[in-house]
């Protein structure tokens, strides 16, 4: 397979001279009229007033589509998001950022310690977090001993102590 | 777990790379591939790492999120990174109404999105258009049943995405795809879940075929009670994978589609590349991405995100008194009519004695919007918009109307759409458990002088 990189999402670098060229064409056209595109690199805009697109008729044509047969594949940023240090951040980071990204929990409202604790519940119940493998210990010959009832939930109660220290309120 | 070889997940993984070679393996298989592997370019597409990005702060307490931009789009509100879920900055629907593809949002359930190099630390796939398959099969086999399951279509399909768009009836609708915790951190009290303001939500030109000749050609008999929906996406490990249902009724009601173009051309990787599913008028949830299975059921469908997410009280208002959890519950369908300004932002200022021209945007569940009222004094009186060009039932509606303020002072701008339904918008907010079907009259404060 050919490769080609293209950075910063410019996608329309590597269409196919013609028919990128057509479809373009026909593209602009109901997108002038009917969004009010006011790029600054059309035509239409650059020599003439803003057209008043309230009302415009939808010239849009279905038959003329954009349609690309290559494969794609996508680069996506770098994770920044991350839990404010404090006491069991790291245990936190751990067993939450195993599955989804800490800003899941940062974003959330200031929420009562009850609400943490549905939260970290509604994980395992709800999501199947495999809280015995994310607190497990792994042996020197690489098998992994999953943690017992009594580990996690020690591990679960300083989670919530630290998200409701960081996150959350009492009450 | 990531690093786990999950061979369930191996499998779907296996069965996105060599899509279209599954259900024909033995016949051509080899042959397909290396047709693949000498005749399909592969387009790469990244950005920058953006570990320092810009911010903005929503209305709301731990409203502060990063503008990033991500593959095929423009910078977004960034609200989570694994999964993304994006949000649209809200002025950019001042722009018209449709949204541009690069600016539509994005959310996902599932971790393991395809197409994404290494974002999550998957191995690297790609969506190949040319061997891309959608199958419509009937019920899966229970293993441990004697008897078959019940038949529900008398053909199953394996379609290349060329049969979707050369072999069936092209159509297109004008479509508000709208997640259905759009504006959920506005709700009061709060809940946990995304916290999103009202930029999850977007009006797009959705080509494609409709659901029902494609069923039709599956042969749909009358056992058939749902049709579910999975895409190529998948979860990080035990998770539920994310699958949607519909009951029969609806997916042949000739009005859902299966969409491979949004907007005239290729649909945004993170908005479903190279098929997704589209339920004018109901919420988001149900507009599965990169669809490319189906399967006709003689059930109620029971995954998570029917029986347990997205669900709504069981009364007229899917609504409680704020802070009561409802235990009574349906699945969230059909999307409530709303409206917004767009032209200005809360707390802007205007001119006083001149004439100040405030436009927005309406749009309801499917019935179409019948009128859209104004009101320059916080509600008291209002006055009819303009409504702009039609582009349909299902579509955001652009409204405008002159505002000329005599005096110089505060002034509290309100709007309300009303539906073609009948239905309409209230000056206090409904309240539910998760923070759905929002459409409290939006305000906007500004200051004339």
């Amino acid at each position: 397979m050919t490769k080609k990189m293209i950075k910063n999402g410019n996608v329309v670098a590597h269409q196919k001279p013609l028919l990128g060229a057509l479809s373009a064409a026909v593209l602009l056209v109901p997108f002038l009229v009917i969004s009010g595109c006011n790029e600054p690199t059309t035509q239409a805009s650059s020599t003439s007033e803003p057209v008043d697109d309230f009302q415009a008729i939808d010239t849009f044509d279905q038959k003329k589509l954009k349609l690309s047969d290559e494969a794609i594949q996508i680069g996506l940023p770098t994770e920044i998001a991350a839990f404010k240090s404090g006491t069991n951040s790291d245990l936190a980071q751990t067993a939450c950022a195993d599955c989804h990204s800490a800003d899941y929990p940062t974003t959330q409202p200031v929420m009562p310690r009850a609400k943490w604790k549905a939260t970290i519940a509604k994980m395992h119940d709800k999501f199947l977090a495999p809280w015995g493998e994310i607190f497990g210990t792994t042996l020197p010959d690489g098998t992994l001993v999953e943690a017992d009832a009594a580990t996690i939930a020690a591990n679960l109660q300083k989670i919530e102590d630290y998200l409701v220290a960081n996150y959350g309120k009492e009450i | 777990m990531k690093s786990d070889g999950n061979d369930n997940k191996t499998g779907r993984r296996n069965f996105l790379r060599n899509a279209g070679l599954v259900g024909l393996a033995g016949i051509a298989g080899s042959q397909g591939l290396k047709a693949v592997a000498s005749g399909t370019e592969v387009r790469t597409i990244t950005v920058d790492p953006q570990t320092d990005p810009k911010t903005i702060t929503l209305p709301f307490e731990n409203g502060t999120r990063p503008m990033v931009q991500y593959p095929q789009k423009r910078p977004l509100i960034r609200l989570t990174t694994r999964p993304p879920k994006l949000e649209t900055p809200f002025p950019m629907f001042n722009d018209g109404i449709i949204t541009p593809n690069d600016a539509f949002f994005v959310r996902y359930h599932n971790m393991e999105i395809p197409g994404v190099i290494d974002g999550f630390g998957i191995d690297p796939s790609v969506i190949d258009p040319n061997t891309f398959r959608l199958t419509v099969t009937g019920p899966d086999p229970d293993p441990l049943a004697v008897v078959p399951p019940v038949a529900t279509i008398t053909t199953a399909l394996s379609l290349s995405l060329s049969d979707l768009i050369n072999k069936f009836e092209r159509v297109t609708v004008v479509a508000v795809n709208q997640c259905a915790g759009n504006s959920r951190a506005f709700s009061d009290p709060r809940m946990a879940g995304g916290q999103i303001a009202n930029g999850a939500m977007g009006n797009a030109r959705w080509t494609g075929v409709r659901l029902k000749d494609i069923l039709a050609q599956a042969g749909v008999l009358a056992t058939a009670k749902q049709v579910t929906f999975n895409g190529l996406d998948l979860p990080d490990s035990e998770p539920p994978d994310f699958v949607k249902a519909l009951d029969i009724a609806r997916a042949m009601d000739g009005e859902v589609m299966l969409a491979y173009a949004m907007n005239g051309e290729d649909l945004p990787v993170l908005n479903g590349y190279p098929l997704r599913l589209v339920v004018p008028g109901w919420y988001g949830t149900y507009w599965v991405k990169h669809l490319n299975e189906i399967k006709v059921i003689d059930k109620v469908f029971d995954g998570y995100y029917m029986k347990t997410g997205y669900r709504i009280p069981n009364n007229a208002c899917g609504c409680t008194a704020p802070g009561v959890v409802s235990t009574d519950t349906v699945p969230i369908t059909k999307m409530t009519v709303r409206s917004f300004i767009t032209s200005l932002a809360d707390n802007a200022s205007v001119h006083v004695n001149k004439t100040t021209k405030v436009k927005g945007i309406a749009f309801d569940g499917g019935s179409g919007i019948k009128m859209v009222e104004f009101s320059e004094d916080g509600g008291t009186s209002w006055r009819t918009a303009e409504l702009g060009t039609d582009l349909g039932k299902y579509s955001f509606r652009g409204w405008r109307i002159d505002f000329k303020p005599s005096v110089a002072g505060k002034y509290v701008l309100k709007v309300r759409a009303t539906s073609v339904a009948g239905e309409t918008q209230a000056m206090t907010p409904i309240w539910n458990q998760s923070g759905y079907l929002r459409n409290v009259v939006e305000t906007v404060n500004v200051t004339a002088g």
